[in-house]
C-alpha cells in the first residue's frame, strides 16, 4: 500500500423506507446498498457490474452525494463526505462529478450546449468574462472531440453519442478528480459505445482522472477498467484486478455473469454451464446467509446460514464466498475449487 | 466545418415551429388575436375620431363613410371607441396574466419542487382561492377601494392564480427528479437556482396555454364588470360599458349592440382557439416555444 487512495468507501449502506397504508407509515426497508467497501486510487478506473436493481445507481449516487448514505463512510481526499450537508458539499462537488445513463434526459432540453457548459462553472461561482467563458466552452468541446459550433445547438439537435460527449464535457468543466459514470454507454448504439469508451479512456489518461464506471455489461467495462467489482443485491461479492478477473473470476456469480458475455477471445475459459437461473430476489427481504445461495449452482449447506465476508485471496483479489479457498502454497485456487465442485 | 453550416438552417426551421403550426392549425385564431393586438397597440393612435367627445346631434347613427361603424347614444364614433376598448381589454389581459402568472407560477414551482409539507400548504391555499367566487371578490375589492380597471382585475388575477399554480406544480413534480436536475445538483446548484434556471424554462409552453385561456377569461370579466359599472369608469371606453349603453337603445339602433358584441366575442373566441391550438402543439414531447 503506497499513498492513500483518492476515494475510500467503507461499509456504506443505503436503506429506502417503503411507505404505505393510511398514514404513509414505513412498512418495510429496502436495502439498496448494504455494506459496500472499496477504494479507488488516483488515476484508476473501477468497473462496477451487476444485474438491474442490485444497487449500482444508488451506490453511485451516494458516492456523488446525491443521496446521503444511511451508514458508512466515504472518505474522499482524506475527508469523510458521507454525511456532509448539501451546503458543505458545494465546494467539494468540483472534485467529484457525474455522467448519467440517459444523455437526453441528463441535458436540459431548453438550454443550448454552450449555456449547459457555462452554467457548470457559474453554479460554482467560477464564471469569468464573456470571452473567458466562451474560450472555456470551446476548450471543453474540444476535449470531447466536438467542434466549437456545437455550442449553439440544443440537445435535441444532437445524436445520442454527441449528447453523451456533452454530458462528459459538463462533468469535466470543474476539473474533477473523480468521475462517477453510471452506465454512460448503456443508452447508446453499439457502434457509438466504443467511441465513448475510448473517449473516457483517453480523457482519463490525459487528465489523470479516477473513474467509478458502472455497467451491467462485463463486455463494456473490460476495456476501461483497471479493477472490477461485482455487486449482487446490495453487496460486493468480488473485487479483482481486471486482468485476473477476466482470466477467471472466483465467485460463482461473477463466473455466471462472465459466461453470459460473448467472448472475442477463443482461449478464454467458457463457463456456459454456469448460466444462472431465476430472478434476482427482493432487496426488501434478502435471502439469509449468502444472498446468492438461492441461485447459486454450487450452494452448500453453510451458504444459507452464514453470510460470507469479503476476504482477501492474494493478488489484490477479494471474494465473498464460502467455497473459495486459498491454498497455503500461494495464489488463490478458489476458481479451480469452485469449478470442479460445479462439474460434479 | 459542417456543423457551422447546418446550425443556422436548423435554427430557422425550429423557430418557424410554433408560428407555422398555428398558421396551419388555427389561422382564424391567429388572425383574430393579431387583430386584437394591433387594435390595442396602435388603435388609439390611428382612431379616426375622439373617443370621448360627445355630439348629441350625431347620436345613434348607422354606419357611414364618416363613421364606419356608426355612433353611440352620445354621438361618439363607435370604431374609435372600440379601438380604445381593445386597449382596455389588453390591459385587463396583462394585469390578470402578470398577477396570476407571477404569483401562481411561483407558488406552483415551490410546491412541486419542494414537495412535502410546503406542497400541502400551497395546495390548500390555491384550493381556497379557487373556491372564492370571482364576482364576489371583485365587488368586495371595488367596494373597499374604488371602481377601476386595476382593482377589478386584481380579483380576476387572484382567480387565475390556481390555474398557473396547478400547471407549474405538475411540471415541477415531473421534472424535479429528472437527470438534468440531478446533474445541476451534482454541480452544486442550490434548490432555488434549480427551480429558476432548470425547471422554470421547461414550463413556458404549458404556461403560455394557461395564459391564453385565462387571458380570454380576463377579457370576458373586464367586459362583465364594466357592464356592471365595477370596472372602467365613463367616459373611458370599454366593451362592457359600450354594451350597456347599446342595450338601452337596442330597439332604435341594434347595429350598435351587434358591432360591440361581435368585437368582444371575436377576441375571446380568438384567445380560446389559440389556447386550444397551443395546447395541441405542446402536447408533443420536445416541443417548446
Ligand atoms: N428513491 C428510491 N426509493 C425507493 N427505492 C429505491 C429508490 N431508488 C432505488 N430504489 C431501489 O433500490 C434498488 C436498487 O436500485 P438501483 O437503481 O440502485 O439499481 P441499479 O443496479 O442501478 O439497477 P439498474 O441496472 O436497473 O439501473 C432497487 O430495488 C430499486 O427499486
Ligand atoms: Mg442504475
Amino acid at each position: 500500500m503506497s499513498a492513500q487512495p483518492l476515494l475510500s468507501v467503507r461499509g456504506i449502506r443505503k436503506l429506502f423506507a417503503i411507505r404505505g397504508g393510511l398514514f404513509r407509515r414505513v412498512k418495510a426497508e429496502l436495502r439498496a446498498v448494504d455494506g459496500v467497501s472499496f477504494d479507488i486510487a488516483a488515476g484508476e478506473t473501477l468497473g462496477l457490474v451487476g444485474e438491474s436493481g442490485c444497487g449500482k445507481s444508488t451506490l453511485a449516487r451516494c458516492v456523488a452525494r446525491l443521496h446521503e448514505p444511511t451508514d458508512g463512510s466515504i472518505v474522499f481526499e482524506g475527508e469523510d463526505i458521507a454525511h456532509k450537508s448539501m451546503r458543505e458539499m458545494r465546494p467539494l462537488r468540483r472534485r467529484i462529478q457525474l455522467v448519467f445513463q440517459d444523455p437526453m434526459a441528463s441535458l436540459n432540453p431548453r438550454k443550448r450546449v454552450g449555456s449547459i457548459l457555462r452554467d457548470a462553472s457559474r453554479i460554482q461561482g467560477l464564471g469569468g468574462s464573456r470571452q473567458e467563458e466562451r474560450d472555456r466552452v470551446v476548450e471543453l468541446l474540444d476535449h470531447v472531440g466536438l467542434a466549437a459550433a456545437y455550442a449553439d445547438r440544443h440537445p435535441h439537435e444532437l445524436s445520442g453519442g454527441q449528447r453523451q460527449r456533452i454530458g462528459i464535457a459538463r462533468a469535466l468543466a470543474l476539473n474533477p478528480r473523480l468521475i462517477v459514470a453510471d452506465e454512460p454507454v448503456s443508452a447508446l448504439d453499439v457502434s457509438v459505445q466504443a467511441q465513448i469508451l475510448n473517449l473516457l479512456k483517453e480523457l482519463q489518461e490525459k487528465l489523470g482522472l479516477s473513474i467509478l464506471f458502472i455497467s451491467h455489461d462485463l463486455g463494456v467495462i473490460r476495456h476501461v477498467s483497471d479493477r472490477i467489482g461485482v455487486m449482487y443485491l446490495g453487496k460486493l461479492v468480488e473485487l479483482a484486478p481486471a486482468e485476473a478477473f477476466y482470466q477467471g473470476p472466483l465467485h460463482p456469480y461473477s463466473q455466471a455473469l462472465l459466461a453470459a458475455v460473448p467472448m472475442p477471445d477463443p482461449d478464454a475459459a467458457t463457463h456456459a454451464d454456469k448460466a444462472i437461473e431465476g430472478d434476482i430476489p427482493s432487496p426488501i427481504n434478502p435471502p439469509s446467509g449468502c444472498r446468492f445461495h438461492t441461485r447459486c449452482p454450487i450452494a452448500a449447506d453453510i451458504c444459507s446460514r452464514v453470510e460470507p465476508a469479503l476476504e482477501h485471496h492474494g493478488e489484490g483479489r477479494q471474494v465473498a464466498c464460502h467455497l473459495v479457498t486459498t491454498s497455503t502454497t500461494g495464489g488463490p485456487t478458489g476458481a479451480q475449487a469452485v469449478r470442479t465442485f460445479s462439474r460434479e | 466545418m459542417s456543423a457551422t453550416a447546418t446550425s443556422p438552417g436548423r435554427e430557422r426551421r425550429r423557430q418557424a415551429g410554433v408560428l407555422g403550426f398555428l398558421i396551419r392549425r388555427s389561422p382564424v385564431a391567429l388572425a383574430l388575436v393579431a387583430l386584437f393586438l394591433l387594435a390595442a397597440s396602435i388603435g388609439p393612435i390611428v382612431a379616426p375620431h375622439s373617443m370621448t367627445d360627445t355630439n348629441l346631434a350625431m347620436a345613434l347613427q348607422g354606419p357611414s363613410a364618416e363613421h364606419w361603424l356608426g355612433t353611440d347614444p352620445l354621438g361618439r364614433d363607435v370604431l374609435s371607441r372600440l379601438l380604445g376598448a381593445s386597449r382596455v381589454a389588453a390591459q385587463a389581459f396583462l394585469i390578470v396574466v402578470l398577477l396570476g402568472g407571477v404569483i401562481g407560477t411561483t407558488l406552483g414551482l415551490i410546491a412541486g419542487g419542494r414537495g412535502g409539507i410546503v406542497d400541502l400548504l400551497v395546495s390548500r391555499i390555491t384550493e381556497i382561492l379557487q373556491g372564492f367566487p370571482t364576482i364576489l371578490v371583485a365587488i368586495v375589492i371595488v367596494a373597499l377601494l374604488s371602481p377601476s380597471l386595476t382593482n377589478a382585475m386584481i380579483a380576476v388575477g387572484l382567480a387565475a392564480v390556481p390555474d398557473f399554480a396547478r400547471v407549474s406544480r405538475s411540471v415541477a413534480i415531473q421534472l424535479r427528479d429528472r437527470e438534468f436536475v440531478d446533474a445541476a445538483r451534482g454541480l452544486g446548484a442550490s434548490e432555488l437556482r434549480i427551480l429558476w434556471s432548470e425547471i422554470l424554462p421547461n414550463m413556458i409552453g404549458p404556461l403560455v396555454v394557461v395564459a391564453s385561456f385565462d387571458g380570454a377569461q380576463a377579457v370576458l370579466w373586464e367586459a362583465s364588470l364594466s357592464f356592471l359599472g365595477l370596472g372602467v369608469q365613463p367616459p373611458a371606453p370599454s366593451f362592457g360599458s359600450m354594451l350597456r349603453e347599446a342595450q338601452s337603445f337596442l330597439a332604435i339602433q341594434p347595429s350598435l349592440a351587434i358591432v360591440v358584441g361581435l368585437a368582444v366575442s371575436g377576441f375571446i373566441l380568438g384567445l380560446n382557439l389559440l389556447g386550444d391550438a397551443l395546447g395541441e402543439y405542446f402536447q408533443k414531447p420536445g416541443r417548446n416555444i
